[in-house]
């Protein structure tokens, strides 16, 4: 079995960017998640990013994406997140990311 | 040996020296004749040949005398002789021949075919010991080029051969003696010698009583080995000094509470991780603090050490769980102390029941009622420290006589490829039927640890209200 590589792939959705994220994200993949997400703020076009075929994260990861969220807000801007699967929900749950960063229901 | 091989004849009778050169070339061989033993030594010296054939009875230099100048001449040594002499002479002749050092000696009349299968037997020989004289030479020059130092000791331990590196340790005339120092070597395989530091191999040598002594020069190695010690001794006492600053000197101990804590790094003072607890006195109780710096090492370590501490200043100058955390989240996002941490903080009263509790995306408390299985104290959990403008609440919980409470880090019930969930659930499991506060922390780390090394840091924070106490 080879194992689930963090990978980042961008895609156009109605003038939207989206960024899927899948495999595992721990603290190998966060630079690149962050660079990632800071290009896409910087473009200034709508963003997406979804986690649903995220297969882990751990704190760094959700790490990245606190700072994302901190940085988006004091820029205002506004994007959404798709959330993953149980096991990947579970972690933004229990430390409470899930009020904090804007899911999309 | 390139061509057909060379033969010197010297005979003074010309007829028996065409005679035998006959024999010789038909055998052959390529022959130079000359007519007596001076010729003869002189013509050895000049080019040797691959064998000196000498007549035994010649006039001036007899062959006796050629032979022993030929031996006796250190570039003409090797060369092998063979000495042809009458029959009358037979006896004495044999005798002096061989102590002229002839290699063969034969009587005339002598048969061709004895005469040249002689001289190829002679050549065999003499190649075998060109072959043993080449190898001698090549072990002696790699006995004398290596940098090791190596001696030959016989069965006393005096020293028979030495080669350059070992006589630059001990001297140009260690040969012949007995060096004290080797037989330690010897015994402990390693030799200090002037601030030098060897490493001794000993070898027997087949066959014989003979022993080789190496030393080798470890002296570098060891150097490096030593700063590579003395700078983990340094790391870990930095570790320990910075792990000691994230927990308490002391428990503090009354007779409503007792408490008990374990930390993964500080009992195995390997790693350094950012997980912490905290027991703070307030005026009314005392606050349980548990909390996890996100990374490892040094940098997470000094994290934790800067919320512990800001935690006690809030605590100290009144503010309430909630509105402390709120601040700490403050203090983590505005100077971007640490990405995230997560903690948990109990306020506890004296003389009350209620407990409040305010979690920062923390895993949850374990409950321990003394009348009942264990739960999760609280269900619901605040944001992690680190995500700006993140508010915080406390919830309450009863906390009665009798009652315990497990606070933890992640690192007690993360395993990888599984729920969190699952391990919150096997450390409530591990909770049941054990009283006491030691053998509730030895149970849950037995089940929860066990013998392995967890990937990450762990604390552990045990409490229990007295039930000696009325709980009013």
């Amino acid at each position: 079995m080879k194992p689930p590589v963090f990978k980042i792939e961008p895609r156009e959705a109605d003038g939207a960017l989206v960024l899927a994220l899948s495999g595992e994200l721990d603290l190998a993949g966060a630079p690149e998640l962050t660079e990632a997400l800071d290009a896409a703020k910087a473009s200034g076009r709508p963003l997406t990013v979804d986690l649903r075929e995220l297969e882990f994260i751990d704190s760094s990861g959700l790490g990245a994406l606190v700072r994302f969220n901190n940085a988006a807000a004091a820029a205002g801007f506004e994007y959404i997140v798709l959330p993953g699967p149980p096991q990947v929900h579970r972690a933004f749950v229990l430390s409470g990311l899930d009020q904090a960063l804007p899911f999309s229901s | 040996m390139t061509g057909e091989p060379t033969i010197l004849l010297a005979d003074d009778d010309e007829v028996g020296r065409y005679v035998i050169a006959t024999m010789l070339r038909r055998a052959g061989f390529a022959v130079r004749e000359v007519a007596d033993g001076l010729q003869a030594v002189s013509a050895v010296l000049a080019d040797p040949p691959d064998i000196a054939v000498l007549d035994v009875k010649m006039p001036g230099l007899d062959g006796f005398e050629a032979c022993r100048r030929i031996k006796s001449n250190e570039a003409t040594r090797h060369i092998p002789v063979l000495m042809l002499s009458a029959t009358f002479m037979e006896t004495e002749a044999q005798v002096e021949g061989l102590e002229t050092g002839a290699d063969v000696y034969l009587t005339q009349p002598v048969e061709a075919p004895v005469l040249a299968a002689t001289i190829r037997s002679m050549l065999r020989a003499r190649s075998l010991e060109a072959e043993v004289r080449q190898a001698a030479r090549e072990w002696s020059t790699t006995f004398d080029a290596i940098s090791d130092a190596v001696a030959v000791l016989d069965a006393d331990g005096v020293v028979v051969r030495a080669n350059p590196a070992l006589k630059a340790i001990f001297g140009d005339d260690v040969v012949g003696t007995r060096v004290a120092a080797l037989e330690v070597g010897r015994e402990s395989g390693e030799l200090e010698l002037e601030e030098r530091t060897h490493s001794v191999r000993v070898d027997a040598m087949p066959g014989t009583d003979r022993l080789v002594v190496t030393l080798s020069d470890v002296t570098a190695a060891r150097r490096i080995e030593r700063e590579r010690a003395a700078a983990l001794a340094r790391e870990r006492t930095i570790s320990r000094t910075l792990q000691q600053t994230l927990l308490p000197e002391r428990l503090p101990s009354d007779e409503d509470l007792s408490l008990h804590a374990w930390h993964l790094a500080a009992e195995r003072e390997l790693i350094v991780g950012g997980d912490w607890y905290d027991v703070i006195e307030t005026r009314d109780g005392v606050w349980l603090v548990i909390g996890d710096v996100a990374g490892h090492g040094v940098a997470a370590a000094a994290q934790a050490g800067q919320l512990r501490h800001s935690l006690r200043v809030y605590a100290h100058e009144g503010f309430g769980i909630a509105e402390s955390v709120r601040r700490l989240n403050e203090l983590v996002t505005r100077t971007e102390l640490t990405d995230m941490a997560t903690m948990c903080v109990l306020a506890l009263t004296h003389g009350a029941e209620a407990v409040q509790v305010v979690s920062a995306g923390h895993p949850p408390p374990v409950l321990v009622p003394a009348d009942g299985p264990p739960r999760l104290a609280v269900e619901t959990s605040g944001i992690v420290l680190g995500a700006a403008g993140a508010g915080y609440a406390h919830s309450t919980f009863a906390f009665r006589p009798g009652d315990r409470l497990a606070l933890y880090t992640d690192g007690l019930v993360e395993r990888p490829g599984e729920l969190i969930d699952d391990g919150i659930a096997r450390l409530v499991a591990a909770c049941d039927g054990v009283t006491g506060l030691a053998p509730l922390r030895t149970r849950i780390v037995e089940q929860l640890v066990g013998d392995q090394h967890p990937r990450d840091d762990v604390a552990l924070l045990l409490a229990e209200r007295s039930s000696k106490v009325d709980g009013r």
